[in-house]
């Protein structure tokens, strides 16, 4: 007898799967990574961006999806039965495991950034933040809020560490609902509201008015859209490719592992080519048009460009995100309203993105280890906590950013790489494209078979090549770290090296008692008979 | 500061973008293809009928 799944646990409406899944795309990285690498290059960023994002993006989500329904067609939530699936090796399913590994790790980290932005809209809110008229001040005072300003053996500050737990309760409590009515139903409310208030910031950027000679609106908007021709130059550099692939990476949230278990819930006659694409055009709707428009204008119409592109090559675009438009806020009519809406508006990006990354390890739990779901929610949500704490109390030592190299960074691309892979390469672009189209309602361009079948793969794999080749062995060896640092980025691989070996341990018991496995044994058996 | 083919360059970016999310959109929100939970499968094959091991 067939058993379907409880209702929370699968997708109520089309619609709440699209904004879930765009959810997931849409992060901090919109609004505070994606202007960060567009600046350096002038509008020649953008184009490189569009080829990788049809050419690297959009066949990566097809596949996900792909890969995704294909496995929960298994009974499989979580990527290492999903590889089994498309490539019945011993060493597939343990490729798996970075499905579950990298997105857990991310959240340990995500979740605390996430709080910041929930942190300031309350500072914001109660003029917390008023009276302070420098960058450097508002620096200073970030520095302060996060604990790193007069850290010694750890870095805490109550109120970071106060917004840090509404945080985390929030993403458990949303985790602990399931999917139809806990992140179905925040990313079918979230989704819209964010989009509003992008909206309405990016109106009042593009109205500000003019502060000085190349303190313009207009300025502003050419630190991404510019072309001329020395912009045009850059092209020839590999690291305007490199980074616009990557950011099309990071920006579709492609390679976590995320995707696959949200796409296991679908049956076949579901459709994957139109809502992949809808989700991914969500995306770039919220990064292109209001992630562009809103931090570097504001920035320069206040800072100039100059001042704009030291901060950014200096401190990034999320020191512009934290520091300056706070800044700006103050100065302008009605500030503390948008100062608020612009840190809910990020709160709300990297929540509807946070909300997933324990998904799939829960998911792999109940999956593949059999553990009662509340159980599953008890486990995480300990093991979560835990984990994160030396992400806060060590942040001046820089455990966030060795976590975000290696697992947002570095293990998403070689995810990418191998997924592609076994997809396209081992169980074949046929069947795969076949299994894409099944319930399709948007007929994909035959260009695409070919696409997914030779690009893709070899763009991937030539990114963690390249990867490798640039600093890769600087980072192992810790080449350029403070020997201060040392000892805590050890704590970090420390850290990534428990989940994985427990992950490993995890796959390899599943493997040996579950029973799905031996009942398709016996069937392949009988067919074989 | 932005010269008028800048200008261009963006409009139309921002265009295809909101041209293809209309569409889409549209087409997601027109469409019969509906995802009801707890609907059936059509046919009756072994693999797409995804349920989990906990439940009862």
């Amino acid at each position: 007898m067939r058993r379907e799944p409880p209702k929370e646990l699968g997708w109520g409406s089309r619609f709440g799967l699209v904004m879930a899944m765009a959810g997931n795309a849409v992060g901090l990285g919109n609004f505070l990574r994606f202007p960060g690498q567009a600046v350096p290059y002038g509008g020649a960023f953008m184009i490189p961006y569009f080829i990788a994002l049809i050419l690297i993006g959009i066949p990566l989500a097809w596949i996900e999806w792909s890969i995704g329904r294909r496995g929960g067609a298994f009974k499989h939530g979580t990527t290492p039965g999903m590889f089994y699936r498309l490539w019945k090796h011993p060493v597939s399913k343990y490729l798996g495991i970075f499905g579950i590994l990298l997105p857990a790790m991310v959240g340990i980290y995500y979740i605390y950034i996430e709080s910041w932005a929930l942190g300031y809209a309350w500072q914001m809110a109660t003029g917390m933040l008023r009276g302070k008229h420098a960058y450097e001040e508002m620096k200073l005072a970030f520095g302060s809020y996060v604990g790193t300003t007069n850290a010694n053996l750890i870095s805490f500050s109550s109120i970071s560490y106060t917004f840090f737990l509404i945080a985390f309760a929030m993403n458990i409590f949303v985790l602990s609902r399931g999917i139809s009515k806990g992140i179905e139903i925040v990313a079918k409310y979230c989704m819209p509201i964010l989009i509003v208030l992008g909206i309405i910031l990016t109106v009042r950027v593009l109205t500000l008015p003019p502060r000085g000679e190349d303190q313009t609106v207009s300025h502003g908007l050419a630190q991404i859209w510019r072309l001329t021709l020395n912009d045009l130059k850059t092209l020839t550099r590999p690291h305007v490719w490199i980074s616009a692939t990557g950011q099309i990476f990071f920006t579709l949230s492609v390679g976590l592992g995320m995707v696959h278990t949200y796409a296991s819930y679908l049956k076949k006659k579901h459709d994957l080519t139109l809502n992949g694409l809808t989700a991914c055009m969500t995306n770039e709707f919220v990064e292109v048009i209001l992630g562009g428009s809103i931090v570097i204008p504001a920035a320069v119409v206040f800072f100039g460009v100059e001042k704009t592109r030291e901060i950014v090559a200096t401190d990034g675009t999320f020191a512009i995100g934290f520091y300056a438009l706070p800044l700006i806020f103050e100065q302008i009519p009605y500030g503390e309203i948008f100062g608020v809406m612009w840190f809910i508006l990020l709160f709300l990006a990297g929540l509807t993105s946070s909300m997933a990354m324990f998904t799939p390890l829960l998911v792999f739990l109940e999956d593949e280890l059999q553990i009662d779901r509340r159980v599953g929610v008890l486990l995480v949500s300990f093991f979560a906590f835990v984990f994160m704490q030396p992400v806060i109390l060590f942040n001046h030592h820089k455990v966030l950013d060795e976590l975000d190299y290696w697992m947002g960074t570095f293990g998403l691309v070689l995810f990418v790489a191998i997924e592609t892979v076994i997809f396209s390469w081992i169980f074949g672009v046929d069947k795969g494209w076949k299994e894409l189209h099944q319930g399709a309602e948007l007929r994909v361009p035959r260009i695409y078979y070919y696409i997914m079948k030779y690009v893709t793969p070899v763009f991937s794999v030539g990114l963690v090549l390249w990867y490798c080749y640039d600093g890769l062995l600087e980072k192992i060896s810790m080449k350029y770290v403070a020997p201060e640092d040392v000892p805590y980025l050890w704590l970090a691989r420390i850290m990534i090296l428990s989940v994985t070996l427990f992950l490993i341990w995890g796959v390899w018991y599943a493997w040996q008692t579950h029973p799905k496995f031996f009942e398709d044994e016996e069937n392949e058996n009988i067919n074989q008979v | 500061m932005m010269t008028w083919y800048s200008y261009i360059y963006m409009f139309i970016v921002w265009a295809i973008i909101i041209i293809l999310n209309i569409y889409c959109f549209y087409k997601i929100l027109t469409s019969k293809n509906l995802i009801i939970p707890g609907a059936e499968e059509e046919d009756e094959e072994n693999i797409n009928s995804h349920s989990f091991p906990h439940e009862s």
